[in-house]
């Protein structure tokens, strides 16, 4: 398997060597020259526009504007380029022997964002980037003037990741402003971004965003060498890079989290965590992931903590029963019936009874019919795929039931395993494999086969790491620090330590269990209301 | 790290424990201590050095590789005997239609998986039971309070000292004393310093909890519990909840089930350890799958039948495994100081 | 790396279709809820009779998924025969008339006939423990009549009547005057010094033509053997000892007008200590009783110190009188049913080594003196009695 990787990677490398057949080029002083230079690596197609004018200096000078329309802004172009090259340019003085190029960048063209360049192939990737490049005839250099500008989503609340409380915006497609809604939650120098190019006909901008200072230095290099030995041709989509990058390129579960939301980039990045946004997706990566993240929504933060906690124990038990349940409900139906109570193993019994096939093969079967009826219902327009999940689930359902092909329990634990399913979207997808594997596998050994297929699954997770950091932690190995924000969502002000496990720098976010205290008098007199958490600290401080 | 590790390899013989005191548990910790002192000494002297190592520096290559066989030998056994163990424990009470094979080859498997993955996987996946096993001995603990009866530890001193010290002798072989197989793989611990400590702590721990299962298990059976081959098993047979939750004894079997999972492949992935470095391999990946069929074999081979087990396991153990606990351990130890071995290169 | 997923997908293969060995599907199952013993009239074997749940009609029929469609008409049980020459052998020869495998886990009552249990019911109760299927909590009984017809016996009240039968041992502290006994207790016995074992004793009566099953008397077992019996109030003689009384009515009748007057037991302990320095040695036990004033048939006022005291007092020799009953009878059968031999090993273990041998006869003679305490702490709804008929 890998060795036939390794093939087409040395393949992709060959097809490299032989691509871009302008690299290097540089710009003639013909205008004309130019023009055609363009119309030779653009072609012919209609959306890119070249358009011819005279610069109104002291004598006509020719000149050209390339952009390509839809990427740019017209009302940009005008004000800023033609309206001051072709008219305001009259009222200038400008010497023939001095610098037209600079002469221009300084007092003609208004517009925010401008650079020279005298290369072609960047020339060709600022058109094609949206900006828009001018060129001068006589000069060897162009400019290119910065008139991004295209129909984007508006900010949105994402529909994957809803909360109840806390901040409603979500990532767009467009880079900038993915950067700019990062920038507005952390007003902090330190957050950087670093930008790259990736996919060779795609040429998908990617930027690599960290908090210095805080990030373990030694991911975000790795993140970054991982990012730059990707070569592919495109880059589509966020998981393109996944797929490239991640730790265990066969396991199930996923080493590189997903979000679209801000809060929880930021979030995450002051753990410590390294975040890539792809240009054109609106989920950004985030890296190292632990298993354990799936389970902490944003809304745990928003809410009071005991809730929070409460909450958080439910998701576990719900992902529990997700993978869990179907796989109990067979091994306790074929197997060890004695566990059953008695008054439950009889209606069971009844209920049973009649219907052509062994448990299994029912919950396996259902397990399957559950899947293909929730696919039919996302891939379908929304009114659509509503109707099929009623005919899919009262319909045939009931009728499967009331047919006598697979007992009422078996439908029970299905739909409840459905539901608990998706209590956890996250990790939703392993949920799944796992819950068929160990069905059948108690099917085949009974709760044996279900421990067999549990310890294979914990050495598995046990054995996985996410850029370095083990992928079960703070579980195993235990780091007990870790654990106020995994077993409990601790009070905000005693998650005083960022997660160790993550070997950040600078691993205090404040005093311990500094909290605000009450500047309103005490009014009990033998306790200053600052008291508890004092104490603590003191303590803390004695112990070390 | 190894504190985990050393309580898993220790806690699944407890089904094997049927002493109706737990004197002689304690007795057997205080002898497993004895009996954990000259590996660790030995290991100690001789940093970053196995058992194995350690025998060719101390015997030189001829006889040291012997002893190096010996101490192999012993680890190969206790798999094949924890194998058997458990097994056997399958087939009696829960599976009791499954031909043994298909549990030999899933138990294989899944041993084999953990053991490729190295001694840092498995002792994780020892250290996430071990998490779930102590809260079930806990919570069990509550559940058969209504049926405990504190009576039952009595009389007090109903054995003879003789007795006592013969059953003590047996904890302390079996399970106490098996630590030695520790010897191959303490120095791939992390804190190497802390060897002897870690060691000690994990015998203390798993005694702690040996004797906590133990009182449950005596509470609620009383002299029953002597007729019964596992008797802890029995004893969650006994939890029934408002005549609902009834026969859970299924569960903690499971788990007990998993650490058994564990010691196999401790004993399995320090087999195969000790041979690859006695034959000088770069690696001991290929050597898992043979041993571990090797080991399966054996399993069949040298314990037919349960009662060949428990004979082995109350008589002939003591006597069977003491050179390879305590005597190999001291020689190479006295050899060690004879010879001034440790001083110029172990400090190194 | 392509062979080596080719070996998993084998294995998978292989498992799969050679997997399910102790599979046992639930349809497949015939779930025994009561177990009866009697011996084969022509000889030796044993003739076990299985009393088998019938799942949709326990439900009262109502989901006709297939299979039957009888409606509410059929019995919810079905009563199975099978002989053997051992228990185990019963139990899978009841394949020849069996569609499904017989399933024992849920099985709650074992009746074992007087003929079986006077000859031994050892091998019983070894194969009960041994078999990985039955569980420890499942009663035990003994029935003079034939087992099989008692299983047979409709309960009124429930689906499935072995399970009425569980139910009813198990509202025994209603009246303290019968002893449930599960297979647990029971095994205690075996392993414990020369305790001797008790089951209820159970059988059937006809009231108005109908048969019923009614728990009457307490059956004594000298090791293995059935050896004889106790009434009801002898049986509560033994629970007092046992301290297993846990309600139940004591009826005094007040010796001056004649009145009777019912005592309800709240909570009664019962303690079992020896005297060993001197021989014979003495065993002493001691009962503590709280109870309740439930009833009188008399016009006084009882809810006085005075009165209350001499209550306390009756009551105590009523019980007392309850105990000596069940230790003349113990005494007579030579069963120490109370346990002393287990209180004499575990407490004086020397003493026990010395009395080891002649255990029996020693018992015969055994000393035991009995002291109750009564206290009658409460006195129900009404602080005096009704009366009807003025002052």
């Amino acid at each position: 398997m890998f060795r036939f990787l390794l093939r087409k990677l040395r393949l992709a490398q060959q097809f490299k060597e032989n691509a871009t057949p302008s690299a290097g080029y540089r710009l003639h002083k013909s205008l004309e020259e130019n023009i055609a230079l363009f119309r030779a690596e653009l072609g012919e197609s209609p959306d890119v526009a070249i358009r011819r004018f005279t610069l109104n200096l002291k004598k006509g000078i020719k000149a050209a504007i390339i952009f390509v329309e839809g990427l740019m802004d017209q009302q940009v172009v005008y004000d800023c380029i033609l309206h001051p090259l072709m008219i305001e340019a009259k009222k200038e003085t400008w010497t023939v022997d001095s610098d037209l190029l600079g002469f221009i960048q300084e007092n003609l063209i208004t517009a925010s964002g401008l650079a020279q360049e005298d290369r072609f192939p960047p020339l060709v990737d600022a058109v094609l980037g949206g900006d828009t490049v001018l060129l001068i005839d006589g000069q060897t250099a162009a400019l290119v003037v910065s008139t991004k500008n295209w129909e984007k989503r508006a900010i949105e609340e994402p529909d994957t990741e809803v909360t109840i409380m806390g901040p409603r915006d979500g990532f767009t497609e467009d880079l900038r402003t993915n950067t700019a809604l990062l920038r507005r939650k952390i007003n902090y120098p330190g957050l950087v971004f670093e930008q790259m190019v990736i996919g060779r006909r795609t040429r998908t901008t990617v930027v690599v965003a960290y908090v210095q200072g805080i990030a373990n230095e030694k991911i975000v290099e790795e993140v970054k060498a991982r990012l730059k030995r990707i070569n592919t041709d495109m880059i589509l989509d966020a998981n393109y890079l996944t797929e490239f990058i991640t730790d265990a390129p066969f396991s199930p579960f996923p080493t590189i989290a997903y979000t679209e939301r801000p809060d929880v980039a930021a979030a995450r990045l002051l753990e410590g965590r390294v975040a890539v946004l792809v240009n054109n997706t609106p989920t950004i990566l985030m890296m190292p992931s632990l298993f354990i993240e799936a389970f902490q929504s944003p809304d745990d933060y928003n809410d009071h903590f005991l809730y929070a906690t409460f909450i958080r124990w439910l998701r576990y038990l719900a992902f529990l029963m997700s993978f869990l349940l179907p796989a109990l409900f067979v091994a306790l139906t074929s197997y060890h019936q004695e566990l059953i109570p008695t008054p439950l193993l009889i209606s069971m019994a009844a209920a049973v009874e009649g219907t052509p096939f062994p448990v299994v093969i029912e919950v396996v079967a259902m397990g399957a019919v559950f899947e293909i009826i929730r696919e039919a219902g996302v891939r379908l327009a929304r009114p659509i795929g509503q109707t099929i999940s009623i005919v899919g689930a009262l319909v045939i359902g009931e009728a499967v039931v009331s047919a006598g092909l697979v007992a009422a329990p078996t439908v029970i634990v299905v739909a409840l395993t459905a539901i608990t399913s998706f209590v956890v979207p996250k990790q939703q997808e392993i949920a799944i494999i796992l819950r068929l594997t160990l069905a059948v596998l108690a099917g085949i050994l009974g709760a044996y086969g279900i421990i067999i297929g549990l310890l294979f699954t914990l050495a598995h997770l046990a054995s996985l790491r996410s850029f370095g950091v083990p992928y079960f932690s703070p579980v195993i190995p235990l780091q007990v620090g870790d654990l106020k924000d995994v077993a409990v969502r601790a009070p905000l002000w005693a998650m005083w330590t960022r997660p160790q496990a993550l070997e950040g720098q600078d691993s205090k976010r404040q005093n311990f269990g500094e909290r605000v205290p009450s500047s309103i008098a005490a009014e009990e007199p033998d306790r200053p209301p600052s008291a508890p958490g004092k104490r603590k600290k003191e303590e803390k401080n004695r112990k070390k | 790290m190894s504190f985990v590790m050393t309580t898993g390899l220790i806690f699944p013989p407890l089904q094997g424990l049927w002493h109706d005191s737990w004197m002689t548990l304690l007795l057997g910790l205080a002898g497993g201590i004895v009996f954990a002192l000259p590996y660790t000494t030995l290991c100690l002297r001789f940093p970053g050095k196995t058992l194995i190592e350690i025998h060719e520096t101390v015997f030189g290559p001829v006889i040291g590789k012997l002893f190096s066989v010996a101490s192999i030998w012993y680890t190969f056994h206790l798999g094949a005997q924890a194998g058997a163990i458990f097994i056997t424990f399958l087939t009696t009470t829960i599976f009791t239609m499954t031909p043994r094979y298909v549990f030999s080859v899933t138990w294989l498997l899944v041993v084999g998986y953990l053991c490729k993955k190295g001694i840092e996987v498995i002792a994780r996946v020892n250290e996430m039971l071990l998490v779930v096993t102590v809260f079930l001995i806990v919570g069990t603990g509550f559940l058969v309070l209504n049926i405990f009866k504190i009576e039952n530890f009595l009389p007090l001193w109903s054995i003879s000292l003789s007795d006592l010290l013969r059953a003590g002798f047996g904890t302390i072989t079996f399970p106490f004393g098996q630590n030695v197989v520790f010897g191959l793989l303490l120095p791939f611990l992390h804190e190497r310093g802390q060897a002897r400590k870690a060691v000690f702590m994990g015998l203390c721990g798993a005694a702690l909890f040996l004797l906590i299962n133990l009182v449950i298990t005596v509470g609620v059976l009383g002299e029953l519990g002597k007729i019964f081959i596992f008797p802890t098993h029995q004893a969650f047979r006994m939890i029934s909840i408002g005549q609902v939750m009834t026969r859970l004894e299924l569960i903690p079997s499971l788990i007990f089930l998993a650490m058994g999972f564990i010691k196999v492949s401790i004993a399995l992935y320090a087999a195969s350890l000790g041979t690859a470095q006695l034959c000088k391999l770069q690696t001991y990946r290929p050597l898992v799958f043979p041993i571990g069929v090797l080991m399966v074999i054996a399993a069949h081979q040298i314990y037919p039948n349960i009662g060949v087990r428990l004979e082995m396991v109350e008589r002939v153990q003591p006597i069977y495994a003491l050179p390879f606990q305590l005597l190999f351990p001291l020689l190479a130890l006295l050899a060690a100081v004879l010879r001034r071995l440790p001083g110029k290169e172990g400090q190194a | 790396m392509k062979k080596k997923w080719l070996w998993w997908c084998l294995l998978l293969l292989t498992g799969l279709s050679s997997g399910c060995w102790d599979q046992r599907e639930l349809e497949r199952l015939a779930i025994v809820s009561g177990i009866g013993i009697d011996l084969h009239p022509d000889g030796e074997n044993y003739q076990v009779s299985f009393q088998i749940i019938r799942p949709d009609d326990v439900l009262g029929g109502r989901g006709g998924t297939g299979g039957g469609g009888g409606g509410g008409a059929n019995k919810p049980f079905w009563t199975l025969k099978a002989e053997g020459k051992t228990v185990f052998d019963a139990i899978r020869n009841a394949t020849f008339e069996s569609s499904r495998r017989l399933f024992l886990s849920h099985n709650e009552v074992v009746i074992i006939n007087e003929e079986v249990a006077k000859k031994g019911i050892f091998p019983i109760i070894e194969f009960l423990m041994r078999d990985a299927e039955p569980r420890l909590s499942e009663w035990l009984l003994v029935t003079p009549d034939q087992a099989e017809k008692v299983l047979q016996v409709e309960s009124k009240l429930e689906k499935v009547p072995a399970a009425g039968i569980a139910h009813q041992l198990q509202t025994y502290h209603a009246t303290s005057k019968v002893r449930a006994v599960s297979l647990y207790d029971f095994a205690n016995h075996f392993v414990q010094k020369k305790t001797a074992g008790t089951m209820p004793v159970i059988r059937i009566v006809e009231t108005d033509g109908e048969k019923i099953l009614k728990l009457e008397k307490t059956a004594v077992f000298k090791e293995d053997k059935l050896a004889g019996d106790l009434d009801y109030r002898e049986t509560r003689g033994l629970l007092w000892v046992l301290g297993e009384v846990r309600g139940g009515i004591i009826v005094l009748e007040l010796p001056d007008d004649g009145a009777t007057v019912s005592i309800e037991i709240s909570e009664a302990t019962g303690k079992i200590s020896a005297v060993v320095k001197e021989r014979p040695l003495k065993m002493q036990v001691e009962i503590d009783l709280e109870a309740i004033l439930g009833g009188q048939s008399t016009e006084q006022n009882l809810v006085t110190p005075e009165k209350t005291n001499f209550l306390e007092k009756l009551t105590a020799e009523a019980i007392t009188g309850e105990v000596e009953a069940a230790l003349s009878k113990a005494r007579q059968l030579g069963a120490d049913i109370f346990g002393f031999a287990e209180h004499l090993h575990r407490y004086h273990p020397q003493v026990w080594k010395e009395l080891q041998k002649e255990w029996e006869s020693y018992f015969r003679q055994l000393d035991v003196t009995i002291k109750v305490k009564v206290l009658i702490a409460e006195v129900g709804l009404t602080r005096r009695p009704a009366i009807l008929f003025g002052e």
